[in-house]
């Protein structure tokens, strides 16, 4: 909402303006004013001075109606109120025959000073600056207002506007994060940086997409490329097997070529694999499925064959554990494991399946791995050197990986928390009350 | 080997005649075609035991002949080749109708043993009853999960038992570690240990060991045939 508030501040940074912009010209106008009415009311007791001291003071010569009014006070009429002793302006004072409000109830301003035989007052009654006032006051109301108005509907709605392109940029961004290639800002029209902004985004989508698209074509074309001379290299030497029988002196080396294939083939079907679902498998195909089940399952296929390796097979699961997954690709992910785990431990050794709500793996008590190398190890064709002349692509914790990935969930490879520092536990961290994730 | 009727729908030259060539040795009659538009003519007018399509051939694809050939209401069991390491292709394939999927590259042993076990799906094992199944001198009773061979109980885990059945229904048939996989433990993948040759030896130590002979044959290179004694 960073544009919205961003158009709520301006507008009030603007409301700020204008109040000030108002107090000012008011303060100034009323200063103005004020001079104004003071020098007029100056020439006028001059004047009158002027006239009293020539021919004295007659009542009825200074009629009082209307704004300007005149009195006078006799030197013998002493009162305590200071219109008798000071000679200034005065906008109140105490003296009875010189009343504070003019015909209209408005405000009275007065000057008082001494002529000849008492004291000249004279008074000029303030309605005008009144109505000045209220007219100015009620005009700047009506401007403040209105352009506030405007100016919090136009920020508001540009606010808005913007706020929607930005959000249109960045539902785009987290599509494509989330593996979504095709999602694109598709701005209507190019005349701002908005639009400027969403057509760069869509380009760059735009260039991702057809670099993974040929990345996938390229893979898929090695595939149907390779697989039709590994197909037929494979009824060769099968061929060459049956004819010459299973008993046959020179089968063995027609044998053993024909088991390098299948290695080759298998390491390319991981490496496909991998391929696949790191484009994007669909998971049109997740179910809920219980991890403590599931664990058990695989330890029932497994334990037999661990046992016949030479090592120990437990199952440590919290259940039921539901997420939503793959069945097979979670069987695959834990056979995996266990293999990568019969590969690299010692024998005696126990594998660990661990189940719970959060997470699924398998804990050993073997030699481990250091910390630097555990980012290493699962991406594909790694294997730390002590292995490297072991059996095995080095595949299996990279597959591991990629299918967990595909789960929302992180690979994690840490010590064997059952067995001290020692060992290695590799899990996949579910995410608590993540999107992909279902919990019963 | 029952002699069956089988169409091959494969555009490689050399690997069609290896296909054709090794199942006309097997004893059974190939039509191998290397066209979609003519395959699904084929297999609409002939009468064939088993359809063995390829997805990527001239004409039209393999998935599509599957597809008109189901809307055609053909319903002869189509064993389906997909690319390798594609998952999408299997389900794609079985989705379409297709009763089978063997990715390629793949041994002839294995393609031979799937067309063998879609050949023969209507041949229903021996049956007694409903519920149990019978071989030679080894009784299975599905309903109890309970297996005996001369009388004397024998007692199996759940999976063994479903081994021990899936030999059962698959007498004389040769089945390889892939299928074995598939049926028994639902892997899709083809794991580098032995759990195949583990399970099969420990159920081989029960079934067979006590009675001294051999039920369950290894077939170098391809997989496990039962093969009971009849009685006879």
């Amino acid at each position: 909402m960073s544009v919205l508030r961003q158009a709520l501040l301006l507008t009030a940074t603007f409301v700020v303006i204008l109040v000030s912009a108002g107090l000012f010209v008011v303060s100034e106008f009323e200063g103005r004013f004020d001079r104004q009415v003071k020098l007029e009311l100056q020439a006028r007791f001059d004047r009158l001075a002027e006239e009293v001291a020539a021919n004295g003071f007659n009542r009825a010569d200074y009629p009082n109606f209307g704004v300007e009014q005149v009195f006078f006070l006799p030197d013998g009429k002493v009162s305590a109120d200071p219109m008798f002793r000071r000679t200034g302006f005065f906008e109140n004072n105490g003296v009875d025959d010189v009343p504070d409000e003019g015909p209209g109830q408005e405000d009275m301003l007065h000057l008082a000073g001494p002529v000849e035989g008492g004291r000249l007052v004279v008074s000029t009654g303030l309605g005008r600056q009144d109505l000045v006032y209220d007219a100015m006051f009620q005009a700047l109301l009506i401007v403040g207002g209105l352009s506030v108005a405007a100016a919090m509907l136009v920020g508001g709605v540009l606010g808005l506007r913007s706020q929607r392109r930005m959000n249109a940029v960045l539902t785009t961004l987290s599509k494509v994060a989330g593996g979504d290639l095709t999602a694109r800002v598709h701005p209507a029209r190019d005349h701002d940086d908005f639009d400027r902004l969403g057509r760069r985004v869509d380009e760059t989508t735009a260039r991702l997409e057809v670099l993974m698209r040929q990345t996938r074509e390229f893979s898929a074309s090695i595939a149907h490329e390779l697989k039709t001379p590994l197909t037929r290299l494979r009824l060769h030497l099968e061929g060459e097997l049956s004819a010459e029988g299973p008993d046959d002196d020179g089968s063995g080396g027609i044998r053993a070529a024909l088991e390098q294939v299948d290695g080759i083939i298998a390491v390319f079907d991981a490496f496909l694999r991998i391929a696949r679902l790191e484009a994007g498998a669909s998971k049109a195909g997740f179910e809920p499925v219980d991890l403590a089940a599931l664990s058990g399952e695989v330890a029932e296929i497994y334990a037999p064959v661990v046992e016949d390796g030479g090592r120990w097979l437990e199952v440590k699961a919290q259940g039921p554990a539901a997420v939503s997954g793959d069945r097979v690709l979670l069987i695959q992910m834990l056979a995996n494991l266990i293999e990568n785990g019969m590969r690299h431990t010692p024998e005696g050794t126990t594998l660990t399946l661990v189940a719970s709500p959060h997470e699924l793996g398998l804990a050993d008590t073997g030699p481990g791995i250091p910390p630097e190398e555990r980012d290493s190890v699962t991406r594909p064709a790694y294997r730390l050197d002590r292995s490297r002349d072991q059996e095995g692509a080095g595949l299996g914790l990279s597959l591991a990986r990629t299918i967990a990935e595909l789960h929302g969930a992180a690979l994690v490879l840490s010590d064997n928390p059952r067995s001290g520092s020692l060992g290695l536990y590799v899990r996949a961290a579910f995410r608590r009350g993540g999107s992909d994730i279902t919990e019963l | 080997m029952v002699a069956m009727k089988i169409l091959l729908l494969e555009d490689d030259g050399e690997i069609g005649a290896w296909v054709s060539g090794g199942l006309a040795r097997s004893g059974h009659a190939v039509d191998w075609l290397k066209d979609g538009k003519e395959a699904l003519v084929a297999a609409t007018t002939r009468e064939y035991d088993v359809l063995v399509l390829d997805r990527m051939v001239p004409g039209l694809d393999g998935l599509s002949v599957l597809k008109a050939l189901r809307a055609a209401k053909v319903a002869a069991p189509v064993l389906f080749l997909t690319a390798m390491g594609d998952v999408d292709d299997r389900v794609e394939g079985l989705h379409a109708g297709a009763d089978d999927y063997l990715p390629k590259p793949f041994a002839f042993s294995e393609l031979e043993a799937r067309i063998g076990a879609l050949g023969r799906r209507s041949i229903a094992p021996e049956v007694t009853d409903a519920s149990v199944l019978r071989a030679g001198d080894i009784c299975l009773d599905l309903y109890r999960q309970s297996c005996s061979r001369q009388g004397q109980n024998i007692a199996l885990s759940a999976r063994e038992f479903r081994l021990l059945e899936t030999f059962m229904r698959a007498r004389g048939r040769v089945l390889t570690r892939n299928m074995l996989l598939e049926k028994v433990w639902d892997m899709h993948f083809d794991p580098t240990t032995s759990v195949v040759e583990t399970h099969v030896s420990r159920l081989r130590g029960k079934i067979e060991k006590p009675f001294g002979d051999t039920v369950i044959r290894t077939v170098r290179g391809a997989g496990y045939v039962f093969e009971p004694e009849s009685p006879t």
